[in-house]
């Protein structure tokens, strides 16, 4: 039986490890719930905190796609301190240090922000985001908040990016676009603009 | 060759090589000259131009802190304690949530923004920044460099000779050695620094005791990060036999039996940190709640807020921890440290946004508004100007 099931666990594992896929211009199913209409060709990755889009390289720009994180979930499950924290530390009675980031089905729009720029700025090595402006947005007819924000990273190169978030029946739905300041930024951004504004987002 | 033989020449020589280098001028390496620059024929020239290379990134990197008012009290603090090196130093402020401050051979010297919301005064500021001088002025870099060198050439020898046995751990011990004598190393240099930055301190006219409070601060955040576990934390051996720093404990210790002996300073010291740090500190707060490590920054803050001439930052950080840590009643406490930061001195306009926020979605509308517009009068022109406005007009 263990023989039988090793190559089928192998199989599920290999398929977690999703390679990069050329996005066609046209509709765009990201999942049961959501979908988008691009005019130009990307390249896409999918895991399981979500979709990235880039045109000129995932280091240069980048379209994410943040759908539908549930009440009590980090933005990225790595960020997740509690789940990865070590069974036999944790049988020990012996807790990290360490807060885990979660979103709130009752936060407030500032929240959502600073919910997002933490989480972001930790995964960019604990740099600052700046977050520039804040304005009532929607996504896909559901209230939300439009942001724009920028960082430097450890590679010193400076980025701009914006994003529109939205709670869409108790769940967070974030779509944001980044790229270097100096070029990529302004490159791409109409394209991602036409995208998120594209986006359609099923309920229930 | 017999096993029993080859042990035998790998301890000989392990020995040899445990004695080959002590600090100080045993070490063989002078203590640097002012206006020194190596030879372009030597190691250490290649040691600076890897400095020089980091240092250029350094100067124009985002991260670097630019105020004024700060830069100008760390470049006198470092000249005051550097003396004759005055013009061989360049300090950076750089904006990194730890605790820590770093000395390149070539004389470049980094201060990161945790170090600087965890000294409490500028002499324990410059008693960190005097054992990075120490350790530029006593080419450290350059030994450890060659001290490494030399362990791992040996190792990679007795490793060599070790495998002929089969024996793989034979064939693993002398490398393990070489980490071991290369730690130790670097632990003595780290007591030199701090023997010899603590006469730096004193001889600039700083607190001598500022020291040993310094590694007592640290030491105490450790313990209130590790909590009941701190003990046997610190207490394993293979920390230790892989440490490069000596444990905090010995180095308190140290530093406070040598300012026992020191007399206090005739006219009081300079004390200009908590002034030069006003633009920039709230900045530092927060990165140190964003690196989300809850009981460490708990402790830092409410130590803080024992004589803090600006509490009103201290609350709002403390709020910010606790809304971030979001257990139980954890938004209560967040708002009540809110409502304290805009009761208090330096209250930062942010404070008045979240108790808005908070009493908002506590169903709260015209208590929230009442503070929507107080962060208005704050910040007239805040970048959510258009939201609250929003929040205001429904």
């Amino acid at each position: 039986m263990t023989r039988r099931l090793l190559p089928l666990l192998l199989l599920i594992a290999l398929s977690a490890c999703e390679s990069w896929q050329k996005i066609p211009p046209g509709a765009v199913k990201l999942s049961d719930k959501a979908e988008v209409v691009t005019t130009q060709t990307w390249s896409g990755q999918g895991d399981r905190d979500g979709f990235l889009w880039t045109q000129d390289g995932p280091g240069m720009d980048s379209l994410f796609f943040h759908l539908g994180i549930k009440d009590g979930k980090t933005l990225f499950e790595d960020q997740d301190v509690e789940k990865n924290h070590s069974f036999i530390l944790k049988l020990m009675n012996r807790q990290p240090d360490q807060i885990s980031f979660r979103f709130s089905k009752t936060m407030t729009e500032w929240e959502i922000v600073e919910f997002f720029t933490t989480s972001w700025g930790k995964l960019a090595g604990d740099v600052p985001v700046k977050v520039e402006n804040m304005a009532p947005a929607s996504l896909d007819g559901h209230p939300g908040i439009r942001f724009q924000y920028s960082y430097t990273p450890k590679d010193e190169l400076r980025r701009r990016g914006f994003g529109i978030a939205a709670v869409v029946d108790d769940k967070l739905y974030v779509v944001h676009y980044l790229g270097s300041a100096i070029y990529h930024f302004d490159k791409n951004k109409a394209e991602a603009e036409h995208v998120i504004a594209s986006l359609k987002i099923k309920k229930g | 060759m017999k096993p029993r033989l080859l042990l035998s020449l790998a301890a000989a020589m392990l020995l040899a090589g445990c004695v080959t280098h002590e600090t100080g001028s045993s070490s063989g390496i002078a203590t640097v000259n002012p206006g020194y620059r190596p030879d372009v024929k030597t190691d250490e020239a290649g040691i600076w131009l890897t400095a020089d290379k980091a240092e250029a990134d350094l100067r124009d990197s985002a991260n670097r802190v630019r105020d004024p008012a700060l830069n100008a009290l760390v470049s006198d603090m470092v000249c005051k304690l550097a003396a004759e090196y005055c013009g061989d130093l360049r300090p950076y402020v750089v904006r990194v949530p730890h605790f820590n401050a770093t000395a390149s051979p070539n004389g470049a010297i980094s201060i990161w923004s945790g170090l600087l919301i965890r000294a409490r005064t500028e002499s324990e500021l410059a008693a960190v920044v005097g054992h990075e001088i120490t350790h530029y002025a006593r080419r450290h870099t350059l030994a450890r460099f060659r001290n490494a060198r030399e362990n791992t050439d040996v190792a990679a020898v007795l490793g060599l000779l070790g495998a002929t046995t089969g024996v793989a751990q034979i064939a693993e011990l002398p490398h393990v050695i070489a980490v071991g004598n290369i730690q130790a190393f670097s632990r003595d240099n780290e007591r030199e620094s701090d023997e010899e930055g603590f006469n730096r301190l004193v001889k600039a006219g700083y607190e001598p005791s500022a020291a040993a409070d310094v590694w007592k601060r640290i030491l105490d955040l450790k313990k209130a990060k590790h909590e009941f576990e701190y003990e046997s934390y610190e207490d394993r051996t293979v920390r230790l036999f892989v440490a490069s720093h000596p444990p905090s404990e010995e180095r308190e210790k140290s530093l406070r039996e040598l300012a026992e002996k020191t007399a206090k300073p005739t006219v009081p010291p300079p004390d200009r940190l908590r002034q030069a740090l006003v633009g920039v500190r709230l900045d530092f707060l927060l990165d140190e709640v964003k690196l989300g490590q809850f009981r460490e920054s708990k402790a830092l803050f409410e130590l803080l807020l024992k004589d803090d001439p600006l509490p009103g930052q201290i609350y709002y950080a403390l709020g910010e921890l606790y809304r971030k840590r979001a257990k139980d009643d954890d938004e209560l406490v967040s708002m009540s440290y809110f409502h304290q930061a805009c009761e208090a001195m330096g209250a930062p306009p942010e404070a008045f946004r979240m108790v808005a926020t908070i009493r908002w979605r506590r169903g709260e509308k015209e208590l929230a508004k009442e503070y929507f517009r107080r962060y208005l009068n704050a910040a007239p022109d805040a970048g959510d100007r258009d939201l609250i406005t929003h929040y205001l007009g429904s």
